[in-house]
């Protein structure tokens, strides 16, 4: 009497885990959902004696309260380049910030040019490929300092 | 097992032959019959680039709805540019802003403003007849240069223009015979600082009244008084200087964002605000017989327009006129002239025609320090659209707002082979199998 309840919970079971493994196999959550925006520099500011930013001969260099806007720097994505680096204004760099951490070897990250709508600077980790779009209004005010002018959005 | 079988059998064959039908309400998710219609007029291969952030929702629609195009006509091919990840690419093509797409056919190439139907097909259209109509920048009279790359210059509007397939040609009334030549497509007079001469003015009545199709962008800042030519269409320049405190860029009131649209007709089309510098109000007539005239933007309720700026205070004051201000207006008018070129080519007689006017109370927003602020762009394309009598193709081939179509995704297919192969059969044969022992548990009950 037993055997038809226990057959149909058997099958009942397969064939929703058939169907789930299915599913899963198109990883509709991870399609759907947003990703976390990148992280290029991680907080917090404590962690930083200070940021060098240079350009060319021209180099200033930020310390206590003047590091707050670029920690944590986060970016609004990052991708994996696609065109030469001199498209992005990397080769050579317009601009290099360099964090020294207050344990452990200092972070440099290159700066390029801005979008092509100027909304986003491109920056790169040279130890790592991805390229990071970073709003140009987080970086515009401290490249000034260095005579590298980013452009306002055009639109 | 054999129904089991049956009905995992029927769905893997309905799996495996994909069909789509349109249930939605508008047929939102079809081609409109006027886009079927021009994409098989697609003699030569077209190329359409449309430049979107790749993974993003409009990149996804844009590729289902290009699909669309493809599956019309095999020589349209497409492709979606990350202008982020391809800067190189996207400089190449002149891109400046996000859903940019451009079509090349035939060695000539325009740029759509979006990737919907509307703006698509528009432009196949625009490549298909495969000329360019000449529109008339006046000069002589304080005018922004075309070719002045300055925030206060129209080399950005130039761009435009000629993206949009029109070819600007700079025309001065002034001088010479002091008429609009034949070939204008429409007359566009922006930005003026000195007052027209009797001899403009003449020129541009009789334009209108033979059936010109003229632009007018000026402020209480110039010193040209445009009522003359304007009034006798139904729109007055009422000048002063239109405050906004409730919208408006940062804390200079006279910095007017519009967000007031109010004409549902073909040049307020997709744009949702504007911004207006400085801007003066304009005075919208009736509409009387065959003559059309329509308030396209306005400011907020709680605006004003200050009659004398110059008196140093821009609060409310006393003498101020209350909003909201219409700060853009056009007005359209038909008519039946005797004699002239006739109803047809060769044929003398009556005939028909169209005298239509876009005017503007700022003479700022097109320049290129504000060209590519919020909708001014796309205002401004159509506003010229519209005038050259463009805007019929616009909206030949529009769709109902808020299409949101459903593309077959790997990840959506997935799902619904979960569904439809596991899932569903499982729970009915489950139910059925656990239907069939719950009666047998009882027939044996009632035996014992």
């Amino acid at each position: 009497m037993k055997r038809p309840a226990h057959a149909a919970a058997v099958l009942f079971s397969a064939m929703l885990t058939v169907g789930a493994a299915a599913a899963g196999c198109g990883s509709s959550a991870k399609s759907t959902s947003a990703p976390a925006p990148p992280v290029v520099v991680p907080g917090p500011a404590g962690a930083y004696r200070d940021i060098n930013v240079s350009a060319g001969r021209r180099e200033v260099t930020l310390i206590g309260a003047q590091i707050g806007p670029l920690v944590p720097l986060v970016a609004a994505r990052s991708f994996v380049p696609t065109e030469p680096l001199a498209s992005y204004g990397l080769d050579p760099p317009a601009a290099r910030l360099t964090y020294d951490r207050s344990s452990g070897a200092p972070l440099t990250l290159l700066v390029g040019s801005a979008g092509f709508d100027a909304h986003f600077v491109y920056v790169m980790d040279p130890v790592g490929r991805p390229v990071y779009t970073v709003a140009s209004d987080q970086l515009r005010a401290v490249l000034a300092q260095v005579g590298v002018t980013v452009p306002q959005p055009t639109s | 097992m054999v129904v089991l079988a049956v009905v995992v059998g029927l769905n893997l064959v309905a799996y495996a032959d994909n069909r789509q039908v349109d249930l939605s309400a508008a047929n939102s998710f079809t081609l409109s019959p006027e886009t079927v219609a021009l994409l098989h007029q697609v003699g030569h291969p077209l190329q359409i680039v449309a430049f979107l952030t790749t993974g993003g929702p409009d990149a996804r629609d844009a590729s289902y709805l290009l699909n669309r195009y493809r599956e019309v006509n095999h020589r349209i091919s497409w492709s979606v540019v990350d202008p982020d990840a391809n800067p190189g690419e996207a400089k190449a093509y002149g891109i400046t802003s996000y859903s940019t797409v451009v079509l090349s056919y035939q060695g000539r190439r325009i740029t759509a403003p979006d990737a919907q139907e509307a703006d698509l097909s528009t432009a196949i259209l625009r490549l298909l007849r495969g000329s360019t109509q000449q529109v008339c920048v006046m000069t002589g009279d304080g005018e922004p240069d075309l070719q002045d790359t300055g925030p206060n210059g129209l080399a950005d509007v130039a761009t435009v223009l000629r993206q949009n397939a029109f070819d600007a040609t700079a025309v001065d009334l002034t001088v010479g015979t002091g008429t609009v030549p034949s070939t204008c497509a429409a007359v566009l007079e922006m930005g003026p600082q000195q007052p027209w001469s009797p001899g403009e003015v003449t020129a541009l009545q009789g334009y209108l009244h033979k059936g010109g199709r003229l632009m007018v962008l000026t402020s209480s800042l110039s010193n040209t008084d445009p009522n003359a030519v304007l009034q006798p269409w139904g729109i007055g320049f009422e000048g002063g200087l239109v405050l906004d405190p409730a919208r408006s860029e940062g804390v200079d009131w006279s910095n007017v964002v519009v967000q007031d649209l109010p004409s549902a007709g073909p040049v307020d089309e997709g744009v949702t605000s504007l911004q207006f510098p400085a801007p003066s109000a304009l005075v919208v007539g009736r509409n009387s017989g065959a003559l059309t005239v329509e308030d396209l933007a306005q400011t907020s309720s709680q605006s004003y327009v200050d009659p004398d700026p110059s008196s140093g205070t821009l609060t409310f004051s006393p003498g101020d006129v209350p909003g909201p201000a219409v700060l853009a207006a056009a007005s359209d008018s038909s008519q039946v002239l005797n004699g002239g070129p006739g109803p047809a080519p060769g044929v003398a007689g009556p005939s028909a025609v169209h005298t239509r006017l876009f005017v503007t109370g700022c003479d700022t927003w097109m320049t290129n320090g504000f060209l590519g602020n919020l909708g001014n762009r796309r205002f401004f394309v159509n506003a010229v659209d519209w005038l050259t009598g463009q805007d019929n193709l616009v909206l030949a081939t529009s769709q109902a707002p808020g299409s949101r179509p459903l593309p077959l995704t790997p990840a959506l297919q997935a799902e619904l082979l979960g569904v439809t192969v596991g899932a569903v059969p499982g729970l009915i044969v489950s139910a059925a199998l656990g239907r069939a022992g719950w009666l047998r548990r009882r027939r044996s009950k009632r035996r014992q």
